[in-house]
């Protein structure tokens, strides 16, 4: 029998604390339950039997109620049985089971299938009022978030539809990887073109929250809007840093419960003359951009410059590029904390997320990332394939001890990049990376710690072509020591050389020796996907 | 740890090496191998062939490789024979880099 009829909830006033629902087969628990809840300021609406308690929670909805008090032993169905309908219906709705004979191992089932607490009968009132509490604000929490997961999934339609907008995703002048960490994320990227000049703005928001989404949304339309008004990088972002400083940051975002108080924008703009190719980047924050030539030799633009919205003095990296062709990599701290935490070179990362088949792969690939993932490489010229960076590494003199786990990370970094390279040639480029690269250490940079050499590893995907270049501060030597042709067993020192001679397809100096590139054929992967 | 273990089966000494043979471990690699093969070690006994098996080294360097040639020259002396035992067709192909093909025989194991 049906006690208190759920119609009265629409004519009784608003409550003062949430609505619940009472199960019980007894009737004068249920009053005294009733009784309790009321007093303890809920508005209760009771039930006498499972299936009871089913019709009312399907004709009212499970949305009506903030809780749910079941007794576990009643006829026909017990209250585990409408724990697990009602887990079908809404699985936010919190349920506490009261009972009199359930023994551990059904407290335990109980549990187990959700529910939020199991209670002894009789309940004393202040029992009951923790527990309604409890139940109450889970319930309410649950359903918050859930709220907040569907906004965050309208934003991220949103930031999509701006990525089209703003002509990034499909541009033949771009590739791109953006994997926000919840769905929608503070990176954003810009591309903008007129007859004089073609630009690309790559910028990220702090914050991982729907504050920082809206502010990247916003400031991806003002940023958009000043552009086609003929706003300069520099004009632009004084504009912005602005208003970040004297709006967004003004407001009394100290009441906020997650105590965010400061937004800040990292951002990097590289304009481009389309007259004379000259390419100059403004720098607030983003990691120093890596400028790679199509004949793989790649440099690291700049330092980073501080971000937006932090100072009225703007500290803004400002340089020109040194070539007019080929490629630049920008990518978010997000890249480099990932990189960094499976080992590689970021430019490995970067090279297999720009690589992979779509979305999906990317996504998988970035699944133990904690933070947003934004990875750009913008074209120079209207040329598709290039030499792209692998590896980009530099030691100074006094790490020729650290040879071992500096040849790991080339390894990682290599077969992270390209998943499908041989073993063979992976041990010919790995050994002669070694021998060269020692050579740089010892003699380059005479074991100086204060001297420095690098070496750089790129790939060619439409020539399969693996290029070594190792450079070193030193003088060189002798032209001519990977064109001798016998090896002299009696002089052991030439080994390297001669692995150095042989193992690559094609080997080249420069600078009597202090630069060397070595050429690696590889046979085309017949998929480079993930 | 020990680098290297050893047989001796009826003359023909084998030098197991575990792991790489590289420049961050050569110089004890080069010491525990002399110890065995200029007879300062009782246990090792007389012999007339020396193996070196490689077949755990994923990657020898150059100076790998001069430790080997190391190991040719002084067979060479003491007028002994020696083999090469390699894990790997790379590893086969730097020691014909450097004609140790010609100084010993190599043997792929696969």
């Amino acid at each position: 029998m049906l006690l208190t009829q759920p119609s009265s909830l629409a004519s009784s006033g608003s409550p003062k604390k949430g609505t619940v629902l009472l199960i019980d087969d007894e009737a004068l628990i249920l009053e005294s339950s009733k009784d309790i809840a009321e007093l303890l300021g809920y508005t209760a609406i009771t039930a006498n039997s499972v299936s009871e308690a089913e019709r009312i929670l399907t004709q009212e909805g499970t949305r009506t109620f903030d809780c749910v008090v079941t007794d576990y032993k009643m006829p026909t169905k017990t209250g585990l049985e409408l724990l697990e309908w009602l887990r079908q219906f809404d699985p936010n709705l919190s349920i506490i089971v009261s009972t009199g004979y359930a023994g551990h191992k059904d407290v335990a089932s109980m549990l187990r299938h959700g529910a939020l607490d199991v209670l002894n009968k009789p309940v004393p009132l202040d029992v009951m009022r923790i527990a309604l509490d409890k139940g109450v604000k889970k319930t309410n929490d649950l359903r918050e978030q859930n709220k907040q997961r569907h906004s965050i999934l309208q934003v991220a339609e949103v930031y999509q539809y701006l990525f089209q907008l703003h002509g990034v995703i499909d541009s033949p002048q771009a590739d791109m990887c953006f994997i926000p960490m919840h769905q929608a994320g503070g990176d954003f990227v810009i591309m903008d073109e007129t007859v004089r000049r073609r630009l690309l703005m790559v910028a990220d928001v702090s914050g991982h929250d729907l504050d920082s989404a809206y502010l990247s949304a916003y400031m991806q339309g003002a940023a958009t809007g000043l552009l086609k008004g003929g706003y300069n990088p520099a004009r632009l972002l004084r504009e912005l840093n602005h208003f970040l400083l004297e709006k967004w940051n003004a407001r009394g975002f100290e009441d906020f419960a997650d105590g965010v108080n400061e937004a800040s924008v990292c951002c990097l703009l590289v304009e481009m003359n389309r007259s004379t190719g000259r390419v100059v980047l403004h720098n607030n924050g983003i990691p120093e951009p890596v400028y790679t030539r199509p004949n793989g030799r790649s440099e690291t633009q700049g330092v980073r410059g501080c971000p937006l919205g932090l100072y009225d003095e703007m500290d803004t990296e400002v340089m020109e590029l040194p070539g007019t062709d080929g490629e630049i990599l920008v990518w978010s701290d997000g890249l480099e904390d990932f990189a960094r935490e499976v080992q590689i070179a970021s430019e490995a990362l970067a090279y297999r997320l720009l690589n992979c088949a779509n979305r999906d792969a990317q996504i998988d690939l970035l699944k133990e990332a904690e933070d947003d993932v934004l990875v750009v490489r913008f074209r120079l010229k209207d040329s598709f394939d290039q030499f792209r960076p692998i590896v980009l590494f530099e030691a100074h003199g006094g790490q020729a001890k650290d040879i071992d786990s500096i040849e790991d990370f080339w390894s990682r970094s290599i077969t992270y990049a390209l998943p499908d390279i041989s073993e063979d040639a992976l041990y010919g480029i790995l050994l002669v990376s070694r021998e060269g690269f020692l050579n740089a250490i010892r003699h380059g940079c005479s074991g100086d710690p204060e001297k420095k050499c690098s070496i750089q590893m790129h790939y060619h995907p439409s020539f399969s072509t693996f290029r070594i270049v190792i450079s070193d501060p030193g003088q060189g030597y002798d032209d001519t020591y990977l064109v001798d042709e016998e090896p002299d067993l009696e002089q052991e020192r030439n080994s390297g050389l001669i692995l150095m001679r042989n193992f690559p397809d094609h080997v080249n100096i420069e600078r009597r020796g202090a630069t060397v590139i070595m050429d690696f054929y590889l046979k085309k992967p017949e998929n480079l996907e993930v | 740890m020990s680098l290297l273990t050893f047989e001796n089966k009826e003359g023909t000494l084998t030098l197991m090496v575990d792991g790489n043979v590289l420049s961050t471990n050569i110089k004890a690699l080069r010491e525990e191998s002399l110890q065995l093969i200029n007879g300062e070690d009782p246990s090792v006994g007389p012999w007339d062939t020396l193996v070196v098996d490689v077949t755990q080294a994923k990657m020898i360097d150059s100076t790998g490789l001069n430790f080997l040639v190391f190991l040719c020259r002084f067979v060479k002396k003491k007028q002994a024979r020696m083999g090469i035992l390699v894990g790997s067709a790379s590893v086969q192909k730097s020691l014909t880099f450097v004609r140790l093909d010609r100084q010993a025989n190599i043997t792929l194991v696969s």
